[in-house]
Formats: C-alpha cells, structure tokens, sequence
C-alpha cells in the first residue's frame, strides 16, 4: 500500500523537482556539472504563469466590454469649462470655502465646518474602535489562546466582512440620517480590521516576558497586562493611526449617504449634482487638506510612539 | 595589498570610532581583529569596503583609493571584496544557488539583473563554490531550511563566487557553536590558502592565535597591537582588553573540538 501511494506521489514530485528544484535537499550530486544540469527550469514555470496572467487579462477585459469606452465622445469643450470653473480661486471660492457666502449655508454649509465634522466623525469612530478592538485582539492570538482563539477571529472576520457604506445604508434604517450611523458604521468596521492587526502584531512579539510572569505564578490576565500589553501598546498606536488615515478617506465618502450634518461628503454631492463645480473644487480642496494634514499628523505620532 | 592611512571615522552621533588608524595588509594574509565590544572592530572592517564611509584617510586597496570612490567606481571595487556577516544574511526564502548567485550581480547591468539571467558559466562557478564546502546537494533547497553552519557556508560560496581578492568577516562564527565554529573556521583555512586575503573580527582570542597569521588588537578606536599570534601574551590582552581575558573570550581547548563536517540535526 506504502509503495503504491509512493509510486502515485512520483510523477508530481518529478514535476515538482523539474520546476521548481530539488528543494527537499534529497538528492545528491556527483559533480558541479550533474547537478548543472539538474536545474530547475522556473523560467518555463514563470512563463507558464504570465501567459495565464495575460490570457485572463484579455478575456476579462472582453467580456466586460472595456473597448466599448471608444464609442463614447469626449466633449473636450465642456470638460475645459468645468474645469476652469473647478480652478477659479476668486472671493466667492474663499467665502464659500470659510463659511461667509450665506448663499451656500453659511458657516454650517462651509468647507471649513464640514471638514472638522468629517474629522471628528473618523476620530471618534476611529478611538472607539481603538479601544473595543484591543480585547477581541489579544482574543483572536493563536498564540496565546490556541484554537479558542478561532471564536474572536472569526468575529472579526465576520463584522469587516460588510463594507462601511453598505453598514451606513443599513443603518440609516435603524438611527435615521445622523453622524451617529456614520460613526457606528466606521467603528464597527474598523473594530474587524483594528483586531486583526493587533492579533498579527500580539504574534510576532517576544514570549519570554509573558513567560516569566507565568512562572512566577501571574494567571493569564496579570501575564497580558505586564507582559504583553507594554510591549506591543506602541505596534497598537500605531496600527490605530494607520487605521485613522483609512478612515478619514472613508469618512469623506459616508457624508454622501449620510447627508446633512455629516461632513463634507455631502456638499461633494449636492454640488456634483446642480452643477456648482466652483463649490465642487472647494470641496476637494478641503478633502485634500484634510488628509494631508492627518497623514502628517499620524506619521509623526506613530515615529514618537515607536521610537 | 591593503593600505589604510590616517583613517578617521565619526558617527553622526559624534562617537568617534576609529581615530588615525595606519595598516598594510599583503596580500595572502589571514589578518584577526580582537578587541572589546565597541572598540571598534566591526567599523574597521566594514570602512575597508565603504559599507561605512569615513571621514579622512586614505584606504588603498591593490592601488586604488576607495575612500573617495562614488557610484560605479565604487561598485567595481567592492565586487574584488567579499563579506561574510554574522548572521549569514542570505535571503532566506530563497533557494541556496540564487544566494551564491547574489555574488555575481556587481559583473551584471541593471537591467540584466530584471529578469535574474546569469550565463551557463557563472552557474557552474557557483556551483563549483558549493562544492568546495560539501553543500552542494543542497543546491536547490531553500535557505531557511538549512542550519546555521550550512547557512554560513553558503555566505563563504557567495562570497567565493564573486572571484574576490580580499574577504572580509564581521564576527563569521559568533552566532555558532563550538564544533561548527571550527569546522567553517577551516573553511577559512582553505580559502586563505587559495590566496585570498582574509580580514576578520575575532570575539574568541584563542581562535585568531590558531587560525590567524596576524593579529591586530584595537581599543577605543586606535591599534594597540599589531603582530604574530605567538606574540600575543597576557600582556598584550591586558593593554587590549584592559583585563586578564575572560572564560567567554576563549572557545576552550580548541584542539579538543571536533570539527563537524554534517550537521548534527540533518
């Protein structure tokens, strides 16, 4: 039976070692020039690969009709207007962007109040989940828990499974239009990616501390807390920022559901709708400022913490 | 020929690590540096092919300065020098003969490089490099799977495979064990003997006397000893290490040990 399932493994194992080498290290060599010509040929393999790669390409790009966008012409005229329109940085842009142009809101209708209603959305959502995510975390480590440690992870799995705008639209029926469903929607989502990250960075930690504490007679509580937590509170941080910078892209996006009151996505729509490209090109200025401002600010926290 | 004049090194921190050091090196020799932990040892070695630039001095190796080389120049130099390193450096997903292979890519343009083409000629030279340590049925095999002593000999084949005239170690057997530390330490040997220069850091003082043909001994930056093993005496380790030696600075009684030609655990 033995050699029957061997004499079944031989002709997959002499592919294996034609194409990608004797990596087992069980064959031996007489000479440099045997095992020359022993060699594996992964160019073979590799071009094997790539002609896949490029026949999928093709035939996806196919059947979704990728060549029909040639049948659409370009109005090259009125694109140019929109954009000169986009681009003219005269008084009304600034009084719209600041919140002085009562025609456009006021101070609630501005730029300038909608991009820190978008920043204290992702903020918040992002602190919340900061925090929730650090039990299910540590919950969802092979390393500590063993295979227990499956419960948690596939709870993460399951709650980022739903895209954070699918989850607003959803909520919006249980909370109606309000930053709260924009909030909850983030968090609960961030919580699902936050939680694996932790569990990663909890993984490829240094034991020996946890263990010490074991052995001198710590339960598995007091073993986290002043073994584990202080070491991987930095990775934590600094995972939490780089979730803050995902969020507040994602942020800008729910106030297009979400609507009034909820930052600045929702100016983006309602100008991209009635046309009003000036205010459009405010907007973006703002989305683009905003980002900047946070990427910079994560970046150089997550260099303090981690140093 | 190795010559280093007046050569002066300052980290950005203001540590100053080497000050006016001056040393000729034949070629042929098999050139030991001992010294404390920080004194310098590791600076010097990795200054004499510019993985650390330095700030005055001169660094002549076979006629040329390479203190003031740039870019290819430079490139062209440091591929006559190979190095080995304490922790082997290989890259460990990959399989052993594209490791060696590694040596070559200083004889290669970038673009040759893309697509990983080497001729029939640089295979067989690694392969030839494998050989000559008994590894070479693990041509094929991923790095990681090997142990350390293997891994070690394949950083010794690379190094090889570039062709050097000079080999530079930075503490090649502080991370093995005693009976592999001789075995790839005879390894050493053997390339010396095929004419290649070797300069290496030594933690353990007993293993410079036996292997070495030159022992220079560096404290705060500055050569404090330069001689035949037989002349270091427990004088010479007082001025160097400023203290009779340590038990953790000698491996024992060498000559007890059993070098290992196949790992134990293979």
């Amino acid at each position: 039976m033995k050699q029957f399932l061997e004499a079944l493994k031989k002709p997959f194992l002499d592919i294996h070692d034609y194409f990608v080498g004797d990596t087992r290290g069980i064959k031996s060599y007489a000479d440099p020039i045997s095992a020359y010509q022993a060699r594996p040929r992964r160019w073979i393999m590799n071009l094997i690969f790539l002609a896949t790669f490029i026949g999928v390409f093709i035939f996806m790009s196919w059947q979704i009709d990728i060549l029909s966008f040639g049948d659409r012409p370009i109005n090259w005229e009125y694109t140019g207007r929109i954009f000169r329109t986009f681009f003219t940085w005269d008084g009304d842009f600034w009084a719209y962007f600041f919140g002085f142009s009562e025609a456009d809101g006021g101070w609630t209708g501005g730029v300038l109040y909608n991009i820190l209603i978008t920043f204290a959305i992702t903020f918040i959502a992002t602190l919340i989940a900061f925090f929730i995510a650090i039990p299910f975390g540590i919950l969802a480590s092979h390393r500590i828990f063993g295979k227990w440690a499956y419960i948690s992870e596939i709870f993460l799995i399951l709650i980022r499974t739903i895209p954070e705008i699918l989850l607003a639209l959803f909520l919006i029926r249980l909370s109606g239009y309000h930053v709260l469903t924009a909030i909850i929607a983030l968090a609960f989502h961030s919580i699902g990616m936050i939680g694996k990250l932790y569990a990663d960075q909890i993984d490829g930690v240094d034991f020996g501390p946890m263990e010490a504490l074991e052995s001198s007679g710590g339960n598995k509580f007091q073993q986290i807390r002043y073994g584990l937590l202080p070491q991987v509170m930095p990775n934590f941080i600094s995972v939490g920022l780089y979730r803050l910078d995902i969020n507040i892209r994602t942020g800008t996006m729910l106030g297009l559901i979400i609507q009034q009151d909820a930052g600045i996505g929702w100016n983006v729509l309602l100008h991209f709708s009635y046309g009003k490209y000036q205010q459009l090109g405010a907007d973006t200025l703002g989305i683009i400022l905003l980002i900047v401002l946070v990427d910079l600010f994560s970046s150089f926290l997550r260099k303090v913490v981690t140093k | 020929m190795i010559e280093l004049k007046h050569v002066d090194k300052v980290y950005s921190n203001g540590f100053k690590a080497l000050s006016d050091v001056n040393l000729k090196i034949e070629d042929g020799e098999f050139v030991s540096i001992i010294g404390l932990s920080g004194a310098g040892k590791s600076t010097l070695v990795r200054c004499i092919n510019r993985l650390n630039d330095v700030q005055a001095g001169e660094i002549i190796i076979d006629g040329v300065d390479i203190a003031t080389l740039k870019g290819k120049a430079l490139r062209v130099q440091r591929r006559n020098i190979g190095m080995i390193f304490q922790s082997f450096n290989l890259v460990k997903r990959s399989n052993v003969i594209t490791n060696v292979l590694a040596g070559r890519v200083g004889y290669h343009s970038t673009f040759e490089t893309i697509f990983g083409i080497y001729s029939k000629e640089e295979k067989l030279l690694a392969l030839q490099s494998l050989d000559k340590f008994g590894i070479l049925d693990k041509a094929y095999v991923r790095a990681n799977h090997l142990s350390g002593g293997q891994q070690q000999r394949v950083a010794l084949a690379r190094a090889l495979t570039q062709e050097p005239h000079l080999i530079l170690a930075d503490e090649p057997v502080a991370s093995l064990d005693p009976a592999t530390t001789i075995a790839v330490m005879n390894d050493f040997t053997r390339i010396n003997r095929m004419g290649i220069t070797i300069i290496a850091n030594m933690h353990h003082v007993d293993l410079a006397k036996k292997y070495s043909s030159r022992i220079i001994g560096i404290k705060a930056g500055q050569i404090v000893f330069d001689g035949r093993p037989d002349e270091v005496t427990d004088e010479v380790t007082m001025k160097i290490y400023g203290r009779a030696l340590n038990k953790n600075e000698t491996l024992g009684n060498i000559d007890d040990i059993e070098p290992v030609t196949e790992d134990a655990h293979e």
